[in-house]
């Protein structure tokens, strides 16, 4: 699908830790790279998202900071 | 203790209020700006803060001090700030005179004198214009000279009114150098008044936005510009998307709110029947070309109806039974060849939309 988010990361679902209101999903890349995401619980809940399944890490050019050593 | 201080301060002119119920503490060695439209009250406010003025009401303490209630207590404290003015003011006399006067005033040696104008001529860039006419200068020089002969002086509180207004950009970077460098070398307390958002991001500790004569938040630059509390604030920090409508429905934190006959999702604070603004940034706005299936809990179907390149990203308003504007980057516009007339898909997340309170 074509998106205008500058970034689309493929992995894997780490792990699934739901909260009250949200939940956080952490993302494994093909490198090994970790990508933590947190959005609604009923939206882990409508991507059926468990460990393994595999997702994209979607993030805006605008929303990406970066640092130096 | 706070080095300045004003309880319920008050100016009016004539019959005309220009400040009401002015509430603020500047701790030392703070960056406090002052952010808001044209004649909201900030230039009176730091008049007062300065002392130059009297207020119509309220209480202006200066280290712990009223200096309200007596002229000598205003001497000694304005001794010990400094005041920059939008029109920089420069006397009929050579740079070097003019940055020097201040302590010529106070009566210091003339060796002492001549090391501190040489080493604040450097700090701002003047040392070459030493022997020249100030009045013959360029209008950035002679702010560059206005802002050297008030830190010549080291005063413990810098006022400063909208300092780099009307400058180009070459002199807006050379006056923020030079304040950078006072508040990193001499700690000084800044209080100073920009209509420029990006300065106040890049300058404060902490902002406080007027309008129409009120300070109507405060707060440090992430929280005022992620989380202003009212509409006026919001447009002035660059929300462009302000959306009335009503919530019309909840579970725990996350509310579902009708704007225009369209369900926005949000966590937010407020109940079913609640009038509320919508406030979306358009850089928070993904496009898509297809429905898709992803977290966000908002996608609206919308046509493109006007694209507006500002390199090297792309404005794009979108009709979606609401007006939408979206800021995404011209290659991913070339790359999914939107046009105007367009069908598109916008997604955001709920964290990203942030409700305030409509009365």
């Amino acid at each position: 699908m074509k998106i205008s988010a500058r970034n689309i990361l493929k992995g894997k679902v780490k792990s699934v830790k739901p909260g009250v209101v949200n939940t956080e999903v952490v993302i494994e890349l093909s490198g090994g790279e970790i990508v933590t995401s947190i959005i609604t619980k009923e939206s882990a809940e409508g991507l059926s998202l468990a460990p393994g399944k595999d997702v994209y890490a979607v993030i805006k050019a605008s929303n990406v900071m970066i640092a130096i050593d | 203790m706070s080095i300045l201080e004003t309880v319920n301060l008050h100016q009016r002119f004539g019959e005309h209020v220009i400040l009401s119920d002015v509430n603020l503490k500047i701790e030392s060695s703070e960056v406090f700006v002052l952010i808001g439209p044209t004649g909201a009250g900030k230039t009176t406010l730091l008049r007062l803060l300065d002392l130059l003025d009297r207020p119509a009401s309220g209480r202006v303490y200066f280290d712990g001090t009223d200096v309200t209630v007596s002229k000598s207590y205003r001497q000694t404290a304005r001794r010990r700030m400094s005041f920059v003015q939008q029109k920089p003011l420069v006397f009929t006399m050579s740079v070097y005179d003019n940055i020097a006067c201040g302590l010529r005033w106070r009566q210091e040696n003339p060796e002492t004198i001549r090391q501190k104008v040489v080493t604040v001529m450097q700090l701002v860039g003047m040392q070459d214009y030493r022997d020249r006419k100030a009045k013959t200068l360029s209008g950035g020089e002679m702010q560059r000279v206005a802002l050297a002969r008030a830190l010549v002086t080291e005063p413990e509180v810098l006022l400063l009114d909208e300092p780099t207004a009307n400058l180009d950009p070459i002199s807006v970077s050379g006056v923020e150098e030079t304040l950078a460098h006072t508040i990193a070398e001499k700690k000084t307390t800044i209080v100073m008044s920009t209509h420029d958002m990006a300065q106040g991001q890049r300058l404060a500790d902490r902002i406080g936005v007027m309008v129409n004569g009120r300070l109507v938040q405060f707060g440090t630059p992430k929280e005022v510009f992620i989380a202003p509390q009212t509409r006026e604030v919001a447009e002035f920090v660059g929300v462009e998307n302000i959306l009335p409508g009503i919530v019309s429905g909840r579970d725990s934190d996350l509310v579902t709110i009708d704007v225009n006959q369209n369900i926005i999702e949000s966590i937010s604070v407020y109940q079913p029947g609640e009038k509320v603004f919508v406030l979306i940034r358009p850089e928070d706005i993904t496009l898509m070309l297809g429905p898709g299936l992803s977290s966000a809990r908002n996608t609206f179907m919308g046509k493109i109806i006007k694209m507006i390149s500002v390199e090297p990203l792309v404005r794009i308003e979108i009709d979606c039974g609401f007006p939408l504007l979206v800021l995404i980057t011209r290659r991913s516009s070339e790359e999914m060849g939107l046009t105007i007339g367009k069908s598109v898909y916008c997604s955001l997340k709920a964290s990203a939309i942030r409700v305030i309170k409509r009365w």
